[in-house]
């Protein structure tokens, strides 16, 4: 644990790095500005006006009692943009994913989860080549192959990312500017998210912000110290953004196996594909029609004139990639966006397990002792 | 006082027999989570005078919270923090129980050497105190079934008459003065 001379300039150090006045922190946290005042200058604050300036600022109690610099990534990320959007809602809504992953983070290594991220940081960081499409192509073959996913479609993005040790995240960020973000601690593994405000939030656009932020998290990220990357909506993207895009679509559907369902779809090359062969592979695959369309001009098997045509489609693919944010119990809805997903699975099986008491779960999952929360143990059956 | 036992009680509508009976401290984050739980739980909480105890940085206290605490806690801030506060009173040699109604509180409380009052040794202690009847203890605890989802555990079983006498027999004559200083005060 830190010496208290060293909490009130942690405290002003995260706040600075938010961009937040001493005003709007002390309104975020629920304190006096008195209070925060005090807390940065000498540290003297209560242990719950603590827990609450550490909650405003993306973090707990105890990662700020421990002196980790736990909002490093998440705002550096949130520098990324030009705030053409409403930056106090976006902010709000990142320190959020902050706090859900530093929790998810401490409940891993409680649980003692075996890591995986060493999967994943043996892929990269790795340079843009000069043809990034067929850069993208061969770096999806690499991530398949390190997962052992072969060329068959993927169910789930998000265990997808877990097995090479990314975390997933949704989010609402309140904009449809934004498609989702991507952040790493130092030296920890790195963690990304999809925004539902984006696209409609359509599960095909989310599981390509997966695949996406995925790229950015193997090969954009630097080798150790705290990155982040906030991804504006852009209709001409190049370099890496460019690679992004296409890792996505390949990690999604391999050129091989889209060539393969085509053939099953009765499919020749000497023909031109129709809107129903793109439907087909759309929902075959679980992307989005028009990302799909764009894929086949990189597969070579469409110009991309003949694209721009079969654009307004859409499929509907249900997915267990957008479970929490679409279809989540009544029970469910009482938790935040960001921890209603990994966070609150990871804390109802260590209640479950009788290894923290119902308190803490509920400290972990963010619910009050005012709240229903004897609804969500007993809709996931847990003895308390 | 830990907060879910505080809730329970407030539930079953109990909170008022402890008023003027003993002195009562609360740990801050416990206090603001009860307290959350509106005007007539602040009410019921200035009734009871209880003692707001918070922990700052630098005090006896917050030495213990930080070994209680540690990496990662197995209970939640107001638990630990009653713990750490138990911990420094008996450091003032004046120890303190923790009245928890959480198994995975008071089994970590244990480890720490703190005493703990479970749901079942208040009942008995208000009967013994004479607060309460035997039937009317077990009605209340019918009520916390209903209202707060209480169920005994398996080490549980047996009825409340035989909680009582064996909380007699373990705390003798300190129940005597406890039943006496109890009559003097609500007096």
């Amino acid at each position: 644990m830190i010496e208290p001379q060293q909490i009130g300039p942690l405290l002003r150090r995260a706040r600075l790095a938010w961009g937040l006045s001493p005003a709007d922190l002390a309104q975020r946290a629920s304190v006096s500005e008195m209070t925060l005042r005090v807390a940065e200058r000498s540290g003297r604050a209560t242990l719950i006006e603590l827990a609450s300036l550490a909650g405003a600022l993306g973090g707990s109690l105890d990662d700020l009692l421990a002196g980790r610099e736990f909002w490093n990534a998440t705002s550096i990320a949130l520098k990324t943009s030009d705030a053409s959007f409403e930056l106090s809602v976006v902010r709000a809504r990142v320190i959020a994913l902050a706090n859900a992953a530093n929790c998810e983070r401490a409940l891993a290594k409680f649980l003692a989860l075996p890591p995986q991220w060493p999967k994943g940081a043996a892929l990269g960081p790795v340079g843009l080549q000069s043809n990034v499409i067929k850069q993208s192509e061969a770096l999806a073959k690499v991530v398949r192959d390190q997962v052992g996913a072969g060329s068959e479609p993927l169910g789930s993005l998000r265990a997808f990312c877990a097995r090479l040790g990314v975390v997933a995240f949704l989010t609402d960020l309140g904009t449809e500017l934004v498609d989702g973000l991507m952040w790493r601690e130092r030296n920890a593994a790195p963690c990304i998210a999809a925004n539902v405000a984006a696209r409609g939030g359509a599960s095909t656009a989310i599981r390509m912000t997966f695949a996406h932020e995925l790229c950015h998290a193997l090969f954009d990220r630097p080798k150790t110290h705290a990155f982040g990357i906030l991804e504006q909506r852009t209709d001409d993207a190049v370099g890496r953004e460019q690679r992004a895009n296409a890792f996505a679509a390949y990690l999604i559907a391999p050129r091989g196996a889209v060539l393969d369902a085509m053939t099953r779809l009765g499919w020749s090359s000497a023909d031109v594909p129709t809107s129903q062969h793109l439907r087909a592979l759309a929902q075959f695959f679980g992307m989005g029609v028009e990302a799909m369309a764009y894929h086949l001009v990189n597969c070579g098997v469409w110009s991309k004139a003949e694209a721009l045509k079969h654009r307004t489609f859409s499929v509907p693919y249900p997915s267990d990639d957008d479970r929490e944010h679409a279809a989540p119990t009544p029970a469910e809805q009482m938790v935040s966006l960001e921890r209603r997903g990994r966070v609150l699975d990871l804390a109802t099986q260590a209640l479950a397990q009788g290894r923290i008491s119902v308190g803490r779960w509920r400290e972990l999952v963010g619910l009050g002792l005012n709240t229903d929360w004897q609804l969500l143990v007993a809709e996931r059956h847990v003895e308390t | 006082m830990d907060a879910c036992a505080l809730i329970r009680l407030y539930k079953c509508e109990a909170l008022g027999l402890l008023v003027n009976t003993i002195d009562f401290a609360v740990a801050e984050y416990a206090y603001g989570e009860f307290a959350a739980g509106g005007p007539s739980a602040k009410a019921a909480l200035v009734d009871l005078a209880v003692k707001k105890r918070p922990i700052v940085p630098g005090s006896p206290e917050w030495k213990h919270f930080a070994l209680v605490r540690g990496e990662f806690s197995t209970v939640d801030l107001g638990e630990d923090q009653s713990i750490a506060i138990a911990l420094a009173e008996a450091d003032r040699d004046n120890p303190m129980p923790i009245v928890t109604y959480d198994n995975g509180a008071e089994k970590k409380a244990h480890g720490f050497g703190v005493a703990t009052v479970s749901f079942l040794e208040t009942l008995a202690w208000l009967v013994s105190c004479g607060l309460l009847a035997v039937e009317e203890a077990e009605d209340l605890e019918q009520r916390a079934v209903a209202r707060d989802g209480w169920r005994r555990s398996a080490g549980q079983a047996g009825s409340l008459a035989a909680q009582v006498s064996s909380l007699c027999e373990v705390l003798g004559s300190a129940l005597a003065a406890a039943k006496q200083q109890t009559r003097t005060r609500r007096r």
